[in-house]
């Protein structure tokens, strides 16, 4: 098995990323659901990345010419909808401290 | 008619005090002063200066929010306090409160008040650009014919302040509100002011005027 540069590049990230998960999770940042979540993304992007024949079947199924579009495609989706998320999530916790600095500030007043 | 002032107040230890001032020398309103989490002294000067002050109220934000959250702190506060209206002055000194009389006097004829000022040569090109782009276009699109789109000196009646709710906590607060009004084809008066420009670099920047520009469309098809 020949290894090329981006697989090097590739595997270095994951594995990076790896490891900054298991400390986040050793540190009680991230439940176990999500820890096991990302483990399979970047696990699979590991395990994807030094044995690309494992997805050809789709790939062909799916009308990619190359394994590195199929990859491409995934990672944007799994993009946007991780921006999505956190588009919602820091819009709901904008509000929700708006709502507590205001009322935090009404309720301070005695006179 | 009781009315309140409302003073959303954002770094401005410099110029807050002398404004607030101006305002007490020119209205017996209630004052409703919001330092919406500023870094620099402002509350301290302000709490220590306006402290037993019985027409004044002081409200602090911990963090800053921005000027629409700022504001409706002050609207709140004024209904609390049976306030049958408000106006909004911003603290930095390009609001005179000698026109306060005016929009006193036009709040008692009319539910809406806005200032507006000359877009002659006493505001900043790219500003009278921004602004009359602004003006033609919610024209545009909402058949409000507005003189002064971005005046932040303006005021209203408590009946219709559901009508006119904003949602925005920064400074697109005065577009959103000119988009409601021209939603629901509200009247409303306007009151010339004079055009001062003190600071060029505080207010909305052209990277608020873009920010804003990507709402329009949201404020146009929400109900």
């Amino acid at each position: 098995m020949t290894i090329i540069g981006v697989q090097l590049i590739v595997a270095f990230f994951a594995i990076l990323m790896l490891y900054n998960l298991f400390l986040h999770w050793k540190k009680n940042d991230i439940g176990i659901k999500g820890f096991i979540a990302w483990f399979i993304l970047w696990g699979g992007l590991l395990f994807i990345n030094f044995f690309p024949k494992v997805v050809e079947p789709f790939i062909k199924e799916l009308f990619f010419v190359r394994i590195f579009d199929f990859t491409t495609v995934i990672a944007f989706a799994v993009i946007t909808y991780i921006m999505f998320e956190n588009h919602i999530r820091i819009n709901q916790m904008q509000k929700q401290l708006e709502d507590l600095v205001r009322t935090k500030a009404i309720k301070s007043i005695k006179k | 008619m009781k009315l309140a002032i409302v003073v959303p107040v954002y770094n401005e230890s410099k110029r807050a005090v002398d404004t607030i001032n101006k305002i007490l020398l020119r209205t017996n309103n209630l004052v409703v002063v919001i330092d919406d989490g500023s870094k620099d002294d402002s509350w301290k000067c302000l709490n220590s200066t306006y402290k037993n002050n019985k027409q004044v109220i002081l409200l602090k934000h911990v963090i800053n929010l921005g000027k629409g959250a700022a504001m409706k702190t002050g609207v709140t506060m004024a209904w609390k306090k049976k306030s049958d209206g408000v106006i909004f002055i911003d603290a930095d000194g390009q609001h005179n409160p000698e026109h306060l009389k005016k929009f006193e006097e036009a709040l008692e004829k009319c539910d809406l008040v806005f200032g507006f000022r000359s877009l002659g040569t006493e505001m900043p090109t790219i500003r009278r650009w921004g602004n009359l782009f602004s003006i033609n276009l919610i024209k545009l699109l909402f058949k409000l014919k507005r003189k002064d789109l971005l005046c932040g000196y303006f005021g209203f009646k408590r009946n219709i302040y559901k009508e006119i709710e904003w949602l925005e906590s920064r400074y697109g607060v005065e577009t959103e509100i000119a988009c409601r009004v021209g939603k629901k084809q509200i009247p409303f008066k306007e009151v010339k002011i004079d055009t001062i420009y003190i600071d060029k670099y505080k207010g909305v920047t052209i990277f608020d005027a873009f920010k804003i520009l990507f709402k329009l469309p949201y404020w146009y098809f929400r109900k």
